[in-house]
């Protein structure tokens, strides 16, 4: 009992910690963004003056910064991220409304394909530790953490769009097939470092003594493997999958342009490049969020993975 | 009909090449002679309603009243070579500010336009000393530009052709989009930028207006009187005959003062499938989908669409 009431009591310490973090984060992107050089209404063809004061007065951009940014506190204690800038008509929680779901899609599928994949062929390495399958999945894995995805991208999509005529080359309409493609190069880089990371520790685990102590108590093989190594040899995976998952389903820029995936990612970029200081604003917090909730999430299943980490004042 | 957006032009492409688009709204600029190999029939080429050319900072060294040495500048520009080997798409060279193709207006030609460059080449050299440049004397300045591949390879080739023919020693400078047009605006850091523009209706005010003292994007700092009464006079002018030759007039008394360095006009440039008829290429690049229709089958080649100006 004491072990949960434990966890418990560290769930909550962690949750209030959240406050300062995410304070410092809009702070910091608060002034960072409106120190960028030209604002979100300069254009080529530039607006005459009575509009543009019209617009800042309308936006509140005529206000000194720090009643811009203690309105802008008051306004996002309610979730309210304000209007886009550049996307009229939309207010900035609408644009992650439409594009975190497909972000949210591309990107758990990925990390979920990556999981799988990646601890099966890191095991399997570590198994057959100095063999021929070990160095082949091996060098697969460093292949596909060297090569980009701007890289994969287009040549998956020469080889299964153009050449084969299999996959859609691009676009989305929440069908299976047009995910493939984008799910895949996501995927690859991450399957790559799970791998190398699961065959890492599972060697480690392996050459410990409870494992000797297992096999000497003459279980199965397949039992030692899958009850005794596996949980501990994850931990390392586990903590990496935190913030790898935080940047995969907030959207990849790269993979959405090629891919053309209306997601998440390219609000981060054009949002920055058009100065729309509250889409930049409210993509950033989103992000930082997801990130705090990640790890947060990770930390709980350390505890549940390794007795010896249990958050218990006792220790 | 549906239109679906791109942000990348090679994704474009291919999904044009998979066969999932009809036409593309653009091609990747450095795939010219890729397309035209693979693509000859679907590449469609046309003069488009924009002018692509460098402005000059007049309120700021080395430009104010110096037309001598903007002339020089402008002459020293190959703009066949530049044209032809560097953008390679089919741009017409240009030394005007209006581009071709605007209902009867035609733009008044310099009369460098007819001569050949080594011509055009002897008068800059001699303008630039006019100016009070030499070899030992060199002029430096900077070409301004917005983050691009090819402004970055026009930007280049200007910077080396004024290097070969004037000795001219020339820092690239390249700003991302925002930052370039606050330094525009306020001409305070500028001397030579990027300029262009792509005109939304079909007049040579359009462009011509550009320039009025005061205007929200004369980043030139071109100021003449004269020019404000001309622009003033087209603009209550009924007359079309007429208000096209105080048009010229504008224009003429522009090139004269040289505020911007004519590069070239603007085409649009992209595919179109075989079995797309009812295209017709135009200046404004306006496609009126109740004109497109399918044929199902077209193994002969679709005629090449005419310029409708």
């Amino acid at each position: 009992m004491t072990g949960h009431a434990g966890i418990l009591r560290h769930a909550i310490q962690r949750l209030l910690g959240v406050i300062p973090t995410l304070l410092v984060l809009v702070t910091i992107a608060f002034f960072l963004i409106r120190v960028a050089p030209g604002g979100p209404f300069d254009a080529e063809k530039a607006l005459p003056a009575e509009i543009q004061a019209n617009l800042n007065v309308k936006y509140h951009l005529d206000e000194p910064l720090v009643q811009q940014y203690l309105r802008y506190l008051g306004q996002i204690l309610t979730f309210d991220f304000g209007p886009s800038f550049q996307y009229k008509d939309w207010t900035v929680n609408e644009l992650i409304g439409e594009g975190f779901p497909v972000s949210l899609t591309v990107g758990g599928l990925a990390m979920l394909l990556a999981f799988v994949v990646g601890t099966v062929i890191g095991v399997t390495a570590a198994l057959r530790q100095n063999t021929a399958v070990d160095y082949g999945s091996m060098g697969f894995a460093m292949l596909g953490i060297s090569i980009p995805n701007f890289v994969i991208a287009p040549l998956l999509i020469l080889l299964f769009a153009v050449f084969l005529g299999w996959l859609p080359a691009g676009g989305w309409d929440w069908s299976l097939n047009r995910m493939v493609l984008p799910v895949i190069t996501l995927a690859l880089p991450v399957i790559a470092y799970v791998a190398r990371l699961t065959r890492g520790s599972m060697i480690e685990v392996l050459h410990s003594n409870f494992i000797r102590t297992a096999r000497a108590k003459g279980l199965p093989e397949r039992a030692v493997i899958l009850q005794h190594a596996l949980k501990p040899a994850l931990l390392p995976v586990i903590s990496f999958m935190g913030p790898a998952t935080a940047g995969l389903i907030t959207g990849s820029v790269i993979v959405e342009r090629i891919y053309a995936i209306p997601g998440l990612g390219s609000y981060f970029v054009q949002g920055a490049l058009n100065r729309d200081y509250t889409l930049v604003m409210g993509v950033v917090i989103f992000y930082g969020l997801l990130i705090i909730l990640l790890n947060f999430t990770v930390d709980m299943l350390y505890a549940w993975l390794n007795p010896k980490i249990r958050y218990d004042e006792k220790r | 009909m549906v239109y679906y957006p791109y942000e990348d032009q090679s994704t474009e492409l291919k999904q044009f090449r998979a066969g999932e688009l009809h036409w593309t709204y653009e091609v990747p600029n450095n795939q010219f002679r890729w397309l035209q190999a693979h693509y000859p029939g679907e590449l469609v080429v046309s003069p488009w309603l924009g002018s692509y050319f460098f402005g000059f900072n007049l309120t700021r060294e080395p430009f104010i009243d110096s037309r001598d040495l903007r002339v020089a500048l402008v002459l020293a520009l190959d703009r066949d070579l530049l044209t032809g080997k560097v953008t390679q798409f089919g741009e017409q060279p240009s030394y005007t500010l209006v581009p071709p193709g605007i209902g009867e207006y035609s733009s008044p030609q310099p009369e460098w336009a007819a001569w050949s460059q080594a011509e055009r080449e002897a008068e800059a050299q001699r303008l630039y000393q006019l100016a009070g440049y030499s070899g030992e004397r060199p002029l430096r300045v900077e070409i301004r530009y917005n983050t691009s591949e090819n402004h970055k390879k026009i930007a280049l080739a200007l910077a080396s052709m004024w290097k070969q023919v004037l000795g001219v020693q020339v820092t690239l400078v390249n700003e991302e989009w925002k930052v370039f047009l606050q330094n525009r605006q306020q001409r305070v850091l500028t001397q030579v930028f990027r300029a262009g523009w792509i005109s939304d209706y079909s007049d040579p005010y359009s462009f011509l207006e550009l320039f009025r003292s005061g205007h929200g994007q004369n980043d030139y700092g071109f100021s003449d009187d004269l020019y404000d009464q001309l622009l003033a006079e087209i603009a209550s002018e009924r007359i079309p005959a007429r208000r096209r030759r105080l048009m010229q007039e504008a224009e003429r008394l522009l090139l004269e003062e040289m505020p911007i360095i004519p590069v070239y006009t603007y085409v649009t440039k992209r595919l179109v499938d075989r079995h797309v008829r009812g295209w017709e290429n135009n200046v404004m690049d306006h496609h009126y989908s109740k004109h497109l229709f399918l044929l199902r089958s077209a193994d002969d080649p679709p005629e090449p669409g005419k310029n409708t100006g």
